[in-house]
């Protein structure tokens, strides 16, 4: 499992890690039932504080996102396609609703950033078909 | 324990190498001397540089710890504080004994070549030098556990300044009684072992207090 | 508890340490930042019972510092110091096997593979060793005897990026098992920003925080505020402060509060920084915005 922190970031590390797993599940990288690094060899492996680690698993956990079985591990659950669609829509929301933030500072208006959207899907999807 | 002497040995293994050394030129001179048939002149200088060998051992490796803050050292490590103390007194009696030992095999070896042997007189001395440096070496490391190398070695030079200058003077001004105070001093059978005595017991005194010494220095320690 | 240190104080003619308290649990790793002179390396002599306090108690591994566990205590700890007291004049060699005598536990494998690590001529003497080098020799040493406690005091001044890393690395593996703890001293807080679990910070021998890393980095933000905003909140909410023009730069101890209040009073969201321990150091010792 491969996880890039960032001191630039302005997120706090342990939300940068679960992020970031909470992505690879998304997107299929880690596989449901996958086992996870425990937490102390991903803090080593990362160099980073365990209680750091801990708190990332915490969260994830509690969203449902890994779980842990006693004595045997932690693993990626098993998250229904639907579920993971809904997640999905979710975060994009997020995602866009930032950035069209930042374009209405700007001093944009709602029709123009919509119209920079559909120009940039239109592009992602010539660059797809070529 | 073995640790800590082999530690200070080791660490003055230069000059003990420089004494054996010195000794063996001493033999030499020895052995000529007693081919002539008179000894007396370099047995006196032997006893006289055997008793300095403790001293300039013991100095060397108090030095040392002092220089290379070796009892700092040893406090980081899982030594007692009072075996740091006991090893400097174990360390003092091998050097006594090892002057000692070397001290007679010199004399054995002077009387190899003479037709007379061993007088009650030269083991007198050698009783009286064990004495001595007993009782100079337990005050130069409890002086050193009192108030630090510095300190102890001006003391402990000045007094053997005094105990080396008295004789001479008095030797100068009053030569005929002196004469016959050394000759009382190495004749009477009862002084020498009385010094070695008193020597012993100021040696297991100032180990003990020296113990205490230092643990109260550690209190207060920096 | 590792360690678990209450009200230490201790005088000296120029300086004194008040009321410190240093709690460590089993299985990480505590910073131990603060300006030079602060009182870190006193901190730490009284912990490993170089010095004794004028008031306080220390506990290691649950058992206070008495002639009985003496050694017992030294022998479970690994401790590198400020300096490194060795007999310059002997080999490093000599130094190695004179070290090992004295702990049972100690692993010649281990030693082997971290002065092959640290690239170490053992046949030097210890005074011929560069200052970065002999810090290494400590290190191992002190990692050799499998203690349980790491006690450092500034192990990685001197030590090129490379070399500090892989320092790290080892004492993250050290703290592997969730059984042993380390306390490391430095005033190379990058170092500590990612692998501290619990930070302590003094300044002339006081205490300033202790608590966990996470805590300080959550709390402790630099935000960007206007003039009028600065006035109207409290003082008491900002440990320093920089004025440009009519803005301010602050740093607030305690940002979920101020987040609250800023949001009362403009009705949005302030704008923030995340600040690291060298930022946060400067901050509370000097009352500097950088």
């Amino acid at each position: 499992m491969y996880i890039h922190l960032s001191q630039e970031d302005i997120r706090p590390l342990y939300q940068q890690i679960a992020d970031q797993i909470k992505g690879q599940i998304m997107d299929g990288t880690i596989r449901p039932g996958e086992e996870l690094p425990s937490i102390r060899q991903l803090a080593q492996q990362l160099l980073i504080s365990v209680i750091t680690v801990k708190r990332a698993y915490d969260d994830l956990e509690r969203e449902g996102f890994i779980y842990t079985r006693q004595g045997l591990g932690t693993f990626a659950a098993n998250i229904e396609s639907s579920e993971l669609d809904a997640m999905r829509f979710t975060q994009a929301e997020e995602i866009l609703g930032e950035a069209i933030k930042k374009c209405q500072k700007l001093g944009l208006r709602n029709n123009e950033i919509s119209h920079i959207i559909t120009n940039l899907s239109k592009e992602d999807k010539n660059d797809d078909r070529s | 324990m073995i640790a800590l002497i082999y530690k200070d040995l080791y660490l003055a293994r230069k000059i003990l190498i420089q004494i054996l050394v010195i000794c063996g030129v001493f033999a030499i001179i020895g052995a000529i001397n007693a081919a002539k048939g008179d000894i007396s002149l370099i047995e006196t200088f032997m006893y006289v540089y055997g008793f300095m060998t403790v001293y300039s051992i013991i100095d060397r490796i108090l030095y040392y710890e002092e220089h290379y803050k070796g009892v700092y050292f040893m406090r980081t490590l899982p030594i007692k504080e009072s075996a740091i103390v006991t090893n400097k007194f174990i360390v003092g009696l091998i050097l006594i004994t090892f002057s000692g030992i070397i001290l007679l095999s010199f004399t054995f070896l002077l009387h190899m070549a003479l037709p007379n042997n061993l007088s009650q007189k030269e083991i007198m001395f050698l009783i009286l030098i064990l004495g001595v440096n007993l009782i100079y070496c337990a005050i130069y490391l409890a002086m050193y556990f009192f108030v630090g190398y510095a300190k102890a070695r001006q003391y402990v030079i000045g007094i053997l300044m005094v105990l080396m200058l008295t004789p001479a003077v008095i030797g100068m001004i009053a030569q005929e009684w002196m004469l016959k105070a050394l000759n009382f001093l190495f004749a009477t059978p009862y002084i020498p072992p009385v010094v070695l005595i008193i020597g012993i017991g100021i040696y297991a005194i100032c180990w003990t207090i020296s113990i205490h010494a230092f643990k109260h220095e550690s209190q207060k320690a920096a | 508890m590792m360690i678990e240190a209450n009200g230490l104080c201790k005088k000296y003619p120029a300086f004194s340490l008040e009321n410190i308290n240093i709690m460590l649990p089993e299985g990480y790793i505590m910073g131990f930042i603060g300006p030079n002179g602060s009182g870190k390396t006193t901190t730490i002599k009284l912990l490993m019972n170089l010095v004794k306090p004028d008031k306080g108690n220390i506990k290691l591994f649950g058992m206070e510092w008495d002639e009985q566990n003496e050694i017992q205590l030294k022998q479970r700890i690994g401790y590198v110091g400020e300096e490194q007291p060795f007999y310059d004049e002997m080999t490093v060699k000599w130094t190695s096997d004179f070290v090992s005598r004295f702990y049972p536990n100690w692993d010649d494998k281990v030693y082997n593979e971290l002065m092959v690590q640290f690239n170490i001529d053992r046949k030097k003497k210890v005074g011929e060793l560069s200052k970065g080098n002999r810090v290494k020799f400590a290190l191992a040493l002190a990692l050799s005897h499998k203690p349980d406690l790491m006690i450092l005091d500034e192990p990685t001044s001197g030590l090129d990026p490379i070399i500090r890393r892989d320092i790290l690395k080892i004492l993250s593996k050290f703290i592997g098992d969730g059984k042993r703890s380390i306390l490391f001293s430095t005033h190379i807080t990058e170092d500590l920003d990612k692998i501290a679990d619990y930070i302590t910070l003094i300044n002339n021998g006081r205490l300033l925080i202790s608590c966990e890393k996470d805590e300080i980095i959550n709390k402790i933000k630099k935000v960007h505020i206007n003039n009028s905003e600065f006035e109207k909140i409290p003082p008491s909410f900002f440990i320093a402060h920089k004025s440009i023009g009519n803005e301010v730069i602050a740093v607030t101890s305690d940002f979920g509060a101020f987040e609250s209040i800023y949001k009362n009073m403009t009705g949005k969201k302030p704008e923030v920084y995340a600040m690291d321990l060298s930022d946060i150091m400067l901050a509370y010792v000097k009352g500097e915005v950088c």
